[in-house]
């Protein structure tokens, strides 16, 4: 069929699993930043591998329920997860015990990219610096959006408030970050953690005001934004990772060779353009650092999710 | 900027004769997909993507391909929601209405044209709207509160009732059962699972492939299998013709139907579920006595389809405004975008604005293409279903159960499935509509995302369900429909 | 009549289950005010109300099938091949279902082998080969 033909180019290696196509999971819904990832490194790999690759999208329990799929897959290469922050950060929020163990039930393959994250309120909030907003929220309960309970908005945020002491915000988590967005421009949400390439054009277009990123140092995209550190904030700084996965006990030549063809992928200028317009920033690393970041960061977000359980209720 | 002047670029580019082929392409291609059961329009898409890219198609080609196998796929599922009461997508399920009938009455081809016509007209009227309304009306979109979506949603369900002709009080149990299988599942903001019986294959919920096939293939199969045999082809797609009087005798329901869909469709995550049920029951009720809603009236196919292609346009202007995807379609087609570097937004009109008056121009396209291939398409398919029914329905059969297995590659499903058709049939032998329980199954997680977001922004107070001019008229709407069944006069 | 007074009892039940297990469910910790809990549980007791109706008010009866054995044996076509696909493969799983149905449709045993066998084998091609979409291979040396 023209189809394969097209994709058994020259590069082609021999396939690597059973015949049949490999399903990458996207836990989210179509257009998250995890979707579009998946959707820019299918092809690729398909290119690379000579078998079809698709995306499939899992949505539901803040990555859970796909991730569960990917860590009960057989480990031969056909099921692969890409995934974010999340990741770490929605298992201690299960109270009836954990959905999967991001540790031991997963393969890290490679770590792909940095997004960087910025807070944004809406224009009638009266604060235009990040001081004025935290002395504006422990004076009042602000509402705050997220895309779902433990993403990495939602305890970005959850961090902030912890770290800067102010009492009580109030949550709202949504399906997906679009209806979250519609509530902030329509003024019934007062502030949300946006990844810097979703809030720089509403900015553009003074439907949100930014007020500071939390990266460790200022972004070419917006040089004008303090970060965090610099308004007078420190330790709360919070960045999105997005990584690819496999279940646990993959075979160390597949990881090589997937990891391989993403490294360098994600290093060629011209993935830069589409990078750069998903607010990310290359980075590749392997499964030993990228297994390194995870456990850094899970016990760093679990210590972020048990405080604010004590002072929810 | 002129407005005019960019959408005739967009045509432009939209007519070249490569991108034609494109499209024609496409729509073939789409509906042939679309005809079969569990594989949908992203399947498609994701096939054909690595085939844009290795022909180095630009962007605006790429999306005309692209729309036109969604606009294709769509009306394959409109093929076989008429001809075999398998709707391929929730928005085809009112289409079974009368579209169904009409084609035991043999007027199927007479149905899939006004399919194709009604779908034409809302994408022409919805384009003009959208290009001289889009600024007021994405203010509208801003301003539509999660409480204003209860009152929205809470007033389609209360229509459920002027869906079938049977008593409410079936169609209501109907409804309430589609909405606790939307609930199955695990639930997202807490992370509970609910009615999932300790099933690991239920964890994420009831698919509504499943649920479709299930209730409509299935359930018609096992109705069917139970009359005297019959040897007489199904001779579903002869029959007259759709004349130029029928037509215009649609044209009010379709005028109002674009209204009501652009409208909906404008209101991001509302849907064309929502449009297209609206549009339905308001042309029933507006009609009610002298239609022939549910037995084969052309209006009750022309209304759904309309709304739904209008909502689709509608769709578009939060996304091309504000940034914020309309729907699960939008997002995948601006998906494909990103392959070229291309960042839907808000400023997608500034910075590319070819782009995205090209996406207009393609979907514009994609409908206008249908409308030329309809009748061959329809023949096609007429007369491969002029089949014994010994032939015709194994065939459907297997399909139906292929369709779900390679969607889900689990026999669970096809269990569920079996499962779910042997309550279709029991259903309707009992006179309870099946179209309730997916509509219900549609609305039921919108009703509760929104419900559940109105009292955390309200920190529980319930009177905030009430707290906009919107909600009030959306509410009063609502109680006047579950409560005009009771105070009409009963007719003697 | 009866059929609906038995349906309409079901939903009582099942109504009452629902609501029941909804309002059992713990919930980890304050997300919204709502919850997961009442919403379902309001749904399961309409639901519960509706069979009441039916159950006090039924309307006209179920006719029963001119063929009383044919859906059941239908449903039974299906179950097997749910069962079998997986371990028989869908090339053999398909072709025996799809040639019951033939008969129970009327075809002669011929006519509807060859229904079965003819039908297996297009969906096969057409599903795994062309759309590559695999169906499960099962006993065949595939």
């Amino acid at each position: 069929m023209l189809r394969r033909a097209l994709l058994l180019s020259p590069l082609a290696a021999p396939a690597l699993a059973q015949d049949g196509p490999i399903t990458i999971i996207a836990p989210f819904t179509p257009g998250t930043g995890i979707d579009i990832m998946a959707r820019l490194a299918a092809p690729v790999l398909a290119t690379a591998l000579g078998q079809s690759v698709v995306v499939e999208n899992r949505p539901g329990a803040s990555g859970a329920i796909g991730s569960q799929y990917v860590a009960r897959a057989a480990p031969d290469g056909r099921t692969l997860l890409m995934q974010v922050n999340t990741f770490v950060m929605a298992p201690p929020m299960f109270r009836n015990g954990a959905p999967y163990d991001p540790l031991s039930q997963f393969t890290p393959i490679i770590h792909l990219t940095n997004g960087d994250m910025v807070l944004a309120v809406n224009p009638d909030i009266p604060a235009r610096t990040l001081a004025e907003f935290i002395t504006l929220a422990r004076a009042i309960s602000l509402d705050y959006g997220s895309p779902g309970n433990g993403t990495p908005q939602h305890l970005a945020m959850e961090l902030l408030r912890q770290t800067t002491a102010i009492a009580e915000m109030n949550h709202v988590p949504y399906r997906g970050s679009a209806p979250a967005i519609q509530d902030l421009i329509g003024k019934r949400l007062a502030a949300m953690v946006l990844p810097i390439h979703t809030a720089l054009p509403l900015a553009e277009a003074g439907r949100v005001r930014l007020l500071a990123v939390g990266s460790p140092a200022r972004l070419a995209a917006a040089p004008q934004l303090p970060t965090f550190a610099e308004a007078g904030v420190t330790g709360a700084d919070v960045d999105l990772w997005y990584g690819l996965l496999g279940p646990a006990g993959l075979p160390p030549a597949l990881i090589e060779r997937l990891r391989a063809i993403l490294a360098d992928w994600v290093r060629r200028p011209q993935t830069q353009g589409a990078l750069v317009a998903q607010g990310m920033q290359p980075v590749g690393a392997g499964p030993a650092d990228f297994a390194r970041l995870i456990a850094q960061d899970q016990s760093r977000w679990t210590r972020v999710v048990r405080t604010a359980n004590i002072t929810a209720e | 900027m002129d407005v005019f002047t960019a959408l005739g670029g967009g045509f432009g580019v939209a007519l070249q004769p490569g991108n034609l082929l494109l499209a024609f392409i496409g729509c073939i291609l789409g509906t042939a997909i679309g005809v079969l059961p569990g594989i949908g329009p992203l399947n498609a898409i994701a096939l054909l993507l690595p085939f844009c890219l290795a022909l180095r198609l630009p962007p605006e080609s790429a999306l005309i391909l692209l729309a036109a196998v969604y606009y294709g796929s769509g009306y394959g599922g409109r093929i076989t929601a008429i001809l075999l009461n398998m709707p391929g997508e929730p928005s085809a399920v009112l289409t079974t209405l009368d579209g169904h009938p009409l084609a035991k009455q043999g007027r199927g081809s007479a149905a899939l044209a006004i399919s194709g016509i009604g779908s034409f007209v809302g994408a022409t009227l919805s384009v003009i709207a959208m290009t001289f309304l889009s600024v007021p009306l994405a203010k509208l979109a801003v301003a539509f509160s999660p409480a204003d979506y209860v009152a929205l949603i809470a007033f389609a369900l209360s229509l459920l009732g002027a869906v079938s002709d049977g008593p409410a009080i079936k169609a209501w149990a109907a409804g309430c059962l589609g909405l606790l299988l939307a609930m199955v599942g695990v639930d997202s903001g807490t992370g509970v699972e609910r009615f999932t019986l300790g099933s690991l294959e239920l964890l994420g919920g009831i698919d509504f492939t499943v649920l479709a096939i299930g209730l409509f293939a299935i359930g018609e199969i096992l109705l069917l299998i139970e009359t005297r045999l019959r040897t007489e082809a199904a001779k579903l797609g002869g029959g007259a013709k759709l004349s130029l009087r029928e037509v215009i005798f649609c044209t009010p329901a379709m005028l109002r139907a674009t209204g009501i869909g652009f409208v909906i469709g404008v209101l991001p995550g509302a849907g064309a579920s929502v449009a297209s049920a609206l549009s339905y029951t308001a042309e029933k009720r507006l009609n009610g006595a002298q239609g022939k809603f549910g037995q084969g009236d052309l209006r009750g196919v022309a209304a759904p389809e309309t709304a739904d292609n209008a909502a689709q346009i509608g769709n578009l202007v939060p996304m091309l405004s504000l940034g914020i995807p309309g729907s699960g379609t939008t997002a995948v087609l601006l998906g494909a975008l990103l392959m070229y570097n291309i960042t839907p937004g808000p400023l997608l009109f500034e910075q590319r604005p070819d782009v995205a008056w090209g996406l207009i121009a393609s979907m514009y396209i994609g409908n206008a293409m249908l409308l030329l291939l309809n009748l061959p398409l329809v023949g096609v398919f007429a007369r491969l279903l002029t089949v014994p029914a010994w032939v015709l329905y194994p065939g459907v059969l297997a399909l139906s159960f292929a369709g779900v297995y390679a969607a889900s590659n689990s026999a669970f499903d096809l269990l569920l499935a079996i499962g779910f058709g042997v309550m279709g049939w029991l259903f309707r032998k009992m006179a309870i509509p099946l179209v309730p329980i997916v509509l219900g199954f549609v609305l039921g997680r919108m009703l509760e995302d929104n419900l559940r977001r109105a009292m955390s922004l309200s920190d529980g107070d319930v009177w905030a369900l009430l707290g906009s001019p919107i909600c009030l008229m959306l509410w009063a709407m609502t109680a006047a429909a579950l409560l005009w069944p009771l105070l009409r006069p009963r007719r003697v | 009549m009866i059929a609906d007074r038995i349906l309409g009892a079901a939903l009582i039940a099942l109504g009452a289950l629902g609501a029941v297990s909804a309002m059992q469910l713990e919930v980890p910790f304050a997300a919204d005010p709502l919850g997961p809990s009442p919403f379902p549980a309001a749904v399961a007791m309409l639901l519960a109300l509706c069979g009441l109706g039916m159950l006090l008010r039924p309307t006209d009866g179920f006719a029963p099938p001119e063929r009383r054995m044919a859906p059941p044996l239908l449903v039974l076509a299906m179950l097997l091949y749910a069962l079998l696909m997986l371990p028989l493969g869908f090339l053999l799983a398909a072709a025996l279902m799809a040639t019951t149905v033939a008969l129970l449709f009327g075809a002669r045993p011929p006519a509807a082998l060859l229904v079965g066998v003819t039908t297996a084998i297009t969906l096969w091609l057409l599903f795994d080969k062309l759309l590559d979409l695999p169906l499960p291979k099962g006993i065949l040396p595939l």
